[in-house]
């Protein structure tokens, strides 16, 4: 289990994770989501005892990073693949991991095994690709059999192949009852990898739920065609709904069901030629919940602006 | 056995990180090259001069002769007490490390005791032999019948162990070798850039001596003997100018910048951000 409680992290001026409250339980994969820049790698910073929180506290089953008695056998993280030292060699690393926590050097060979590393373990980790070095990674994560997995962006530069097996090894982690922290910044990937997820943006919580959830509670419209637009227009708005997009007989509806439009014109007499809601996907979940939130949003080039 | 980490399963593991990466097997060979390899050159080069000028053999030094490489060498272990620290900083294995081991104190403690030990083994071992090979070069060197002072000296003068201060200073040869290797640690600790660190290292051992020469003749001599290289000569030396420490003030001085910078080092890396 992981808690934050009021977590605030700042450097310098930047406030990079602020006032952060969750908790991840065990048994699930968690995804934990947000833009580029929203915090994530901070949070997961400060679970692990790297970067000490301004205010609040971070804690892995109840108990600060720092006192754990043996880490890696409670907690196992893959912050960054390309952080070890690029002339040793893949089992020396887990070697040296293994030795400060008083793990057999047999497990180094299984978990090995486990990622497919076995038949480069004895070459420079510098010379992986970095497919490999997600691999070596999560290698260094599994290593003590922690009931605790934290793995930040751990499919950037996988291969379809990759995250696939990345994925249902998450999957086979957690059915094992392990707590299991996944971060991105791909809300496609999580809807696939996570049950449960955390969506944060500029540092704070914004949502926190099953993936089933986030997609139900964003606001889908309802598309409608009549030859009635205006009356159907006034009566939807006296029920609460608004105009989200208009052209010609077409229109769209937010902030009301098709259910409820469907009795509406129907009270009134007008005709429908078509009722369809239109189904947030959880990527535009997403994009709606952190719009507001997105440190660098794009801004299309306008003509006579080459900078 | 409890499964308890000790600080002997952290050196455990630090000893293997140290000893699997090319650099530190590098700059073991390039500190024996250098303190035997130019040790023997030297002695050699100094033996056969030695007929030619009456100066040369009323100053003639051998053990500090036979240890000349030492002072090459005091680069090198800097570096690689530098590259113990910084390397992990320069990779990010730093975190993977520190999420391993999060008792900070105790695992910089644990890096120091592997550097340390690998050190002054070696450190030792070179003087020791740098000095064996030196003095055999001498004893083995005839001086010609015309240019002996005495004539009983037939062959170059060459020290021995048992003759007093000779043991201490080769000793303290490997000692200084030490000490240098955890200030460069320390200031990799406190840098955590390996060219900063190096940089500094190199300028408070190259560079300060220079800049003694700007200052007023009665003052230089109080402070260049403060100064990390000229403590490490007064560690290796047998005849004592009232210009320099004894030996035993030497090592005292040179370990106390040892604790100093080492404690700026642990207080700064107890509280920073990994
Ligand atoms: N060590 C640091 N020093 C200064 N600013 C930082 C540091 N680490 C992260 N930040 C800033 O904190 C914010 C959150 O960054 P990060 O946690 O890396 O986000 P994410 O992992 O979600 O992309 C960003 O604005 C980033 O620039
Ligand atoms: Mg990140």
């Amino acid at each position: 289990m992981i808690q934050l409680e009021h977590a605030t992290k700042k450097y310098g001026d930047t406030i990079a994770v602020h006032d952060l409250s969750f908790t991840v339980e065990p048994g699930v994969v968690t995804g934990f989501l947000g833009p580029n820049g929203s915090g994530k790698s901070t949070t997961m910073r400060m679970v692990l005892g790297l970067d000490r929180p301004t205010s609040g506290r971070a804690l892995v089953n109840g108990k600060r990073y720092h006192d754990l008695t043996n880490p890696l056998r409670e907690v196992g993280a893959l912050l960054d693949a390309k952080a070890l030292h690029p002339g040793r060699s893949a089992r020396n690393h887990l070697r040296a991991l293994a030795a400060s926590n008083k793990i057999p050097f047999s497990r180094v060979d299984e978990v090995l095994g486990i990622v497919g590393l076995d038949a480069v373990a004895n070459k420079k980790a510098g010379g992986f690709s970095l497919g490999m070095g997600q691999r070596l990674g999560i290698a260094g994560a599994i290593l003590g059999d922690p009931g605790v997995l934290l793995f930040d962006e751990p499919v950037n530069g996988l291969d379809p192949e990759g995250i696939r097996w990345v994925r249902e090894f998450f999957h086979s982690l957690a059915a094992e009852g392990r707590t299991v922290f996944v971060s991105s910044h791909l809300m496609s990937e999580m809807a696939l990898t996570a049950h449960q997820l955390i969506v944060i943006g500029r540092g704070e919580l914004i949502r926190h739920g099953t993936v089933s959830e986030l997609t139900a509670t964003a606001t889908g419209s309802v598309l409608v065609r009549s030859p009635q637009i205006d009356e159907l227009t006034v009566a939807i708005a006296a029920l609460g709904g608004s105009v989200a997009s208009h052209r010609d007989d077409a229109i769209e509806f937010a902030g009301i069901t098709a259910e409820q439009i469907g009795v509406a014109a129907l009270d009134r007499g007008i005709a429908l030629y078509e009722l369809t809601p239109q189904r947030a996907s959880l990527e535009e979940a997403f994009m709606e919940m952190t719009a507001s939130s997105v440190e660098f949003s794009g801004q299309p080039l306008s003509e006579g602006n080459h900078a | 056995m409890s499964n308890h980490p000790t600080p002997l399963s952290i050196v455990r593991s630090e000893w293997i990180k140290f000893r699997t990466v090319r650099s530190t097997v590098w700059g073991v060979l390039t500190l024996i090259a250098l303190t035997v390899g130019f040790g023997a050159l030297i002695s050699f080069a100094s033996a056969g001069h030695y007929s030619q000028r009456d100066i040369e053999k009323l100053s003639f030094d051998p053990v500090l002769r036979s240890l000349s490489g030492l002072f090459f060498a005091q680069l090198v272990v800097g570096v690689i007490g530098a590259l113990a620290i910084t390397s992990e900083y320069g990779s990010g294995a730093i975190r993977s490390t520190l999420a391993a081991v999060p008792r900070r104190i105790e695992l910089i403690l644990a890096k120091a005791s592997v550097l340390k030990i690998t050190i002054f083994v070696i450190g030792e071992a070179v003087s020791f032999g740098a000095f064996s090979i030196g003095q055999m070069i001498f004893a083995s060197t005839k001086v010609p019948l015309a240019d002996r002072v005495f004539p009983e000296l037939t062959h170059v003068p060459s020290a021995s162990l048992g003759t007093p201060g000779v043991f201490l200073a080769v000793f303290l040869g490997g000692v200084a070798l030490t000490l240098l290797a955890l200030l460069g640690f320390f200031l990799g600790l406190i840098m955590r850039s390996t060219a900063a660190s190096i940089s500094v290292y190199v300028v408070s051992l190259l560079v300060l001596p220079i800049l003694t020469i700007f200052l007023p003749s009665n003052w230089r001599n109080d402070i260049s003997k403060f100064l990390p290289t000229n403590l490490f000569q007064g560690m290796i030396a047998t005849h004592h100018s009232t210009d320099a420490f004894s030996p035993w003030m030497a090592t005292g001085t040179l370990t106390f910048y040892v604790l100093v910078i080492g404690a700026i080092g642990l207080a700064l890396f107890s509280r920073r951000d990994a």
